[in-house]
């Protein structure tokens, strides 16, 4: 199992590096030339040609694109992703200092995905082509159709400034995160309410939960016992999937409740033109997302049993 | 089940409303979308202006039914080079196997690796703004899905004995792809495809919405969405118009999308 | 007369570690003109493997194979030779039913030749498809059906008629008759017993029921892991054999 476990992950080195290789060539297609930027920063000076030409060779711009991704990548190894075009500061520090409020707001989402979708995807599995099912089929294709800004500035109306349920702005406490969390998940929950109840249907249909019922147990310890567990395994490995989305996502959330995370800051980023931070969100949000997906391969490993006796499978390169 | 096919009924006839009405835009409008009348200014709906009018005195329900336009066009453009590219590389990938194929597999694991939306917010914000980027943004954040699809469907055709049949009668690649392989694969092609079309205008009505999509001067959904939401208090019509045109649009796609997929299941295609 | 010449076949499988699985090894063996070989053996055995390299359907690993003395690699040179290769070469497979794309009608199923070979046969030529029914006693009502609505025993004489379309000279059975049962197998047999009369074609019969195989065979050859382990004219090899392994096999195969 641990052979299979370690090769699994080292499948994902060349999609890592791929990826900074598409965040590089991201670089490379922005528009402004670094070297012109950095000279023009005070807004005061404005360089001669020489003095360009000086710079760029001394920023590695004259080399070819191959050498300037190798030397880029051992900057971003250490630490260096570059500085921002605007303020002159360290983009990883920046980046850095707003991962929190996004990771938390994705976590908050997650948790309402799983709060809702689990049981709301047994109740469907359950009362299979019954009207509960067909209401919540319902349900969760309007979740994944409505868009999120449009029902975060609604939500933020009725439920913080009319209700007063939620707070309607500001960072620090869980109580600020709840609503964002829950606006970010909901075309996530409305996915993953059809997978549970499709993953619950196959498990059902299954014959062990015959033999189960056939044994005389009750119907709602089975689903509990057997049924969830194994639908879980069939979430867990899409979950993957579903979290590069919520990260994704997350941007336009933060901005519409002014959450001071990545999102926020790509926004402003992309309006200033930041080609640095915008770089740098890519390959912080790509990281993260791999990073994720290798967790959910763990994750698979140690929940389906019988991979681990099963070891390596030939043919199998995901 | 009948309560399945009057949904669907009421999905395609939702569709084919806003399609007609996208189609006749041009002699649907009332005033011109564009038209900026200070005169005019945040009005309630009135027998002149039906459902009122902006902050800049435009008309809202020019600016809704042009926005049908832009919205559904950009969303099939999308969609078909989406489809192209998609179906292209999985059939690559899947038909020939072996080495293309790990490449194949490795350039879609990579893409993957980034949130689409943000690489769309990237790409959107390094490239200038407008039509052509939007929709590179859409293409390349996108295909993946079709890809792998495409993909692993192509592996399954391949492996059946009819190819190896044709393959003894004499057929080669080409006329296998065009006449059996790609033929199969229209029923699973066309459920991503309306899936896609209802995710394409979901997100570009948020890309639209954050400022970095299509560009003022255009009607659509997502931007009437970001102006209205200022004054949206005591003229809720300016939210609540676009916000629910985009909803519907996408619900009858994604209804249209699972009761295609249901049927193409209960015809023993297999399918994921 | 084909010829196939130390015929070695090897499967590989993983990704980075690759492994060596050897499946045919130095395979010899000559068919005569209008004669039927019979290739007998216990399924997993590479009987399959053989007939596909011997139409070019699957590569050799090494050795060669010749038709009248040219090497196969030379119909396989450009896609024209291919096509006129296949033309005359062609194959019934096991099952009939997987064989046939299930989307088309027989009359698609049969208009499929004209299609891939289209700049040499033309538009199909009904009177001829009419005639090669006729030939394996199909009747014409059966053409606008789909292959789901029609008998294996039906299904396999779409393939044979599909086949004779472009007037092979030489067939490989690949256990035609593997998924029928005995009655349908028997009329099967006689068919295509009577079609080598009168088409005056060549067989490579792949079974592994000894009975079918005496009947039609002329020469025949046993394969055993891989191996050609005995080969001769069949009353020899299926009456008298001379190896012990094939002499197990016999005797098993007539006790049951």
């Amino acid at each position: 199992m641990k052979t299979y476990l370690w090769q699994r992950l080292l499948l994902f080195v060349p999609t890592l590096l791929g990826m900074t290789l598409l965040t590089f060539l991201l670089g490379v297609v922005s528009p402004a030339d670094p070297a012109m930027v950095v000279m023009t920063m005070d807004g005061m000076s404005a360089p001669s040609a020489e003095e360009l030409l000086l710079k760029r060779h001394e920023m590695g711009l004259d080399q070819s694109y191959a050498m300037q991704y190798v030397s880029w990548m051992a900057g971003v190894l250490h630490g260096r992703w570059g500085v921002s075009f605007i303020d002159g500061k360290d983009v990883l520090g920046t980046l850095l200092a707003a991962l929190p409020v996004t990771l938390s707001v994705t976590s908050m989402a997650i948790f309402w995905v799983i709060f809702f979708s689990i049981p709301l995807g047994a109740v469907m599995a359950v009362y299979y082509l019954q009207w509960p099912d067909r209401l919540l089929l319902l349900l969760s294709m309007a979740l994944t159709s409505v868009p999120v800004f449009w029902l975060a500035i609604i939500a933020m109306q009725v439920l913080c400034e009319n209700l007063r349920i939620f707070p309607t702005s500001g960072y620090g406490s869980l109580r600020n995160l709840l609503l964002p969390g829950l606006i970010l998940g909901v075309g996530t929950i409305g996915a993953v309410m059809r997978l549970q109840r499709d993953a619950l249907l196959a498990v059902l249909a299954d014959n062990y939960i015959l033999t189960a019922r056939a044994k005389g147990l009750p119907f709602f310890y089975i689903i509990y016992k057997h049924g969830l567990r194994n639908s879980f395994i069939t979430v867990v490995t899409m979950l993957g999937n579903y979290i590069s989305g919520l990260l994704g996502g997350a941007a336009i959330i933060e901005m519409i409740f002014s959450l001071p995370g990545l999102g926020t800051l790509v926004l402003a980023a992309v309006q200033a033109r930041d080609y640095p931070i915008i770089q740098g969100y890519v390959l912080m949000v790509g990281c993260m997302t791999i990073f994720v997906n290798m967790g959910v391969d763990v994750l698979y490993v140690l929940l389906k049993p019988q991979l681990r006796l099963e070891g390596r499978r030939d043919y199998d390169c995901r | 089940m009948t309560a399945d096919k009057w949904l669907e009924r009421v999905a395609v006839g939702v569709w084919a409303f806003f399609f007609l009405v996208a189609a006749l835009a041009p002699w649907l409008v009332p005033y011109d979308p564009a038209y900026v009348d200070m005169q005019h200014v945040l009005e309630f709906p009135d027998a002149m202006y039906w459902l009122g009018t902006d902050s800049l005195g435009r008309d809202v329900l020019s600016r809704l039914i042009m926005g049908a336009r832009v919205s559904i066009g950009f969303a099939f453009v999308a969609a078909c080079c989406t489809m192209t590219a998609g179906l292209f590389i999985g059939t690559v990938g899947g038909w020939f196997g072996g080495r293309l194929d790990a490449a194949v597999q490795m350039i879609i694991n990579v893409f993957q690796g980034i949130p689409g939306f943000s690489l769309m917010i990237a790409l959107a914000g390094i490239l200038e703004p407008g039509f052509t980027s939007m929709l590179l943004a859409v293409v390349l954040t996108s295909w993946t899905g079709f890809a792998r699809v495409v993909r692993g469907e192509v592996l399954r055709i391949r492996s059946e004995h009819f190819i190896e049949g044709l393959r003894a009668l004499g057929a080669g690649n080409a006329f296998i792809l065009q006449h059996y392989v790609w033929r199969s694969l229209l029923p699973v092609i066309s459920t991503l495809f309306t899936i896609r079309l209802g995710a394409v205008i979901l997100s570009v009505s948020g890309l639209s919405y954050i400022g970095i999509g299509l560009q003022p001067p255009l009607a659509d959904w997502g931007l009437m969405v970001n102006e209205g939401q200022t004054y949206f208090r005591t003229y809720p019509l300016l939210l609540y118009a676009p916000g629910s045109c985009i909803f519907l649009l996408c619900m009858a796609f994604h209804i249209l999308g699972e009761s295609l997929k249901r049927r193409f299941v209960s015809a023993g295609r297999v399918y994921k | 007369m084909i010829k196939c010449q130390a015929v070695t076949k090897n499967f590989y499988s993983g990704f980075f570690k690759k492994r060596c699985h050897p499946v045919l090894q130095a395979i010899s063996l000559t068919i005569a003109e209008g004669h039927t070989y019979a290739l007998c053996g216990a399924s997993g055995s590479g009987k399959s493997t053989l007939g596909r390299i011997l139409l070019g359907l699957v590569a050799p690993s090494a050795g060669n194979v010749f038709y009248d003395d040219v090497s196969i690699q030379h119909w396989m040179t450009s896609r024209r030779k291919e096509k006129d290769f296949r033309q005359r070469n062609q194959i019934v497979f096991q099952n009939p039913q997987a064989t046939l794309y299930p989307d088309f009608t027989i009359r698609q199923l049969l208009e499929e030749p004209y299609r891939i070979h289209s700049y040499l046969l033309g538009a199909p030529d009904w009177d001829w498809i009419e005639v090669c029914l006729k030939k394996v006693k199909l009747s014409l009502d059966l053409l606008n059906r789909y292959p789901e609505q029609l008998s294996g025993g039906q299904l396999q004489r779409v393939c044979i008629a599909r086949s004779l379309l472009m007037r092979p000279s030489f067939l490989v059975l690949d256990e035609p008759t593997a998924m029928l049962d005995p009655t349908v197998q028997m009329q099967l047999i006689c068919l295509l017993k009577e079609l080598q009369q009168t088409e005056k074609l060549t067989y490579l019969f792949i079974s592994h029921d000894l009975n079918l195989a005496r009947y039609m065979a002329d020469e025949a050859g046993f394969i055993y892991q891989g191996r050609l382990v005995e080969q001769g004219p069949a009353e020899l090899v299926l009456q008298q054999p001379q190896i012990t392994f094939t002499r197990q096999f016999i005797r098993a195969f007539d006790a049951f």
